[in-house]
């Protein structure tokens, strides 16, 4: 019988990561607001933040590049997230190639429904890091639930043809799938049908989230609540790497507070690095290394700081899609040059 | 941005003087709040609970603007929960929620947990 693997969720000592030292790992962006699909597990369908984000729906270019000008230096990750399709921003894919061109590493999450032969081909030659397509599922019917407005066979197809054009362009970039664990769901069967049959790099196996006061998101539809961190023991881990900024420039804390209510500042008239090390943030990290997190109202209200862990993460992802890649591509460990600063 | 204030999802925040609920929106119970604190440690306090009734309302002109102006100690804002028609008579609705708040948070004193 095979033995379990015990997945470590902490590490020996907390505080900010060596890489986040100077500048934060990773920058999440809400590049879009809009969405073309209605998700059961969305917190923005499951919420008034489209509404309330009706005035500045996609990020200005203007703001996007002042983030990856800063960010570029430290190839920091921009993950081109939050709120809705990043592909429908009408200036989403020149947007990436120029994040690129400026030493930026980014981590794209899509419902991949709007790729086509000329996107997908300019964002695999840019080298975009990782491509995530959010699957949820492994067939047209569990799909036409989890993944509302969208259809199947544009998924397979337009992910298919990710796969080929990066083989015959060999591009450095990863292409991963991600799948929600719900109630309805068969999370081993999506990881079979998509790494497997697929020929997907690696699957993001997430746990449902409700966002606790930022949306309408009922627990009752997780299908693995098992916590990976004791919260009182262990500080949050997002504090100690990264940083989350909506279309207006504004700085949250972590991806708790999709709903804006804090502002660490603003990146169209402060420099990220000051954010970064400014005392809003410092505040966070001394209480929660005093093991004092929960005394901060948002963090007490936080049903998701269980569910973040501090090994079993992004940068686990990372090194595990690239390992497949190069794998998949017949590269030599770090046989190109865009990978090599990765691991 | 929005807050859920037991249980309920308000939308917002806007200035009381941009708050005006026309006869053919959707009636909705206002919620006044004056936050205070770090920006980015932010406390609400809950300082009245309100029906926009069916007719409509622009807030700047209700009566007790004076006396939320006088209890805040932060920045004043609205916070708003449509009452969709089909689901129910709104003025009923609104007035339980209303009494609920009340009693719960006892405004203008009481503070909303960001746990929702």
């Amino acid at each position: 019988m095979a033995e379990l693997k015990t997945i470590e969720h902490t590490p020996e000592q907390y505080g900010l990561r060596p890489e986040a030292a100077e500048y934060p790992m990773m920058l999440v962006l809400s590049f879009v607001y809009p969405c073309n699909a209605l998700c059961p597990h969305c917190p923005y369908t499951h919420s008034n933040i489209r509404k309330e984000y009706r005035d500045a729906p996609f990020m200005s270019a203007a703001i996007f590049k002042k983030i990856a000008d800063e960010s570029g230096p430290d190839h920091a990750y921009l993950r081109i997230s939050g709120g809705g399709e990043p592909m429908l921003h009408p200036q989403g894919t020149d947007l990436l190639v120029y994040a690129k061109k400026v030493g930026c590493r980014i981590g794209l999450i899509t419902n991949g429904s709007l790729f086509d032969e000329v996107n997908s081909r300019a964002l695999l030659e840019a080298g975009v890091d990782m491509i995530e397509f959010s699957v949820d599922a492994c067939d047209p019917e569990t799909y036409a639930v989890v993944r509302k407005g969208l259809e199947w066979d544009r998924l397979l197809n337009n992910f298919r043809r990710m796969v080929a054009l990066r083989a015959q362009l060999r591009s450095p970039s990863k292409i991963v799938v991600s799948a929600v664990n719900q109630a309805g769901v068969d999370i081993n069967a999506v990881e079979k049908f998509w790494v497997e049959g697929m020929s997907a790099d690696y699957i993001i196996k997430r746990k449902f989230l409700t966002w606790g006061g930022n949306t309408t998101l009922d627990t009752q539809r997780s299908a693995d609540p098992a916590p990976y961190l004791d919260t009182e023991e262990s500080p949050c881990p997002f504090i100690f790497e990264r940083l989350n900024i909506d279309s207006r420039g504004t700085v949250m804390v972590c991806g708790y507070d999709i709903s804006a209510n804090t502002n660490m500042g603003n990146v169209k008239t402060e420099s990220i690095r000051d954010i970064w090390h400014g005392p809003g943030f410092r505040f966070y990290r001394e209480k929660h290394l005093a093991r004092r997190g929960a005394d901060i109202p948002l963090c007490k209200g936080c049903p998701d700081w269980k569910y973040r862990s501090w090994k079993h993460n992004y940068w686990k992802v990372v090194a595990g899609a690239e390992q497949a890649r190069e794998r998949k591509l017949g590269l030599g460990f770090h046989d190109d040059f865009q990978s090599a600063g990765e691991t | 941005m929005g807050l859920k204030i037991s249980g309920r999802l308000f939308y917002g925040p806007s200035p009381i003087e941009k708050v005006v609920i026309k006869q053919n929106h959707q009636p909705a119970v206002f919620t006044i709040v004056s936050r205070t604190g770090d920006p980015w440690n932010p406390l609400f306090r809950l300082i009245d609970v309100g029906f926009s009734g069916s007719k409509g309302m622009v807030l700047a002109d209700h009566p007790r603007r004076s006396e939320w102006e006088a209890e805040n100690d932060g920045v004043l804002q609205v916070y708003l929960l449509d009452l969709k028609r089909h689901e129910g008579d709104p003025a009923t609705r609104a007035q339980a929620i209303i009494d609920e708040y009340g009693e719960r948070y006892r405004p203008p004193k009481g503070f909303i947990s960001l746990a929702g």
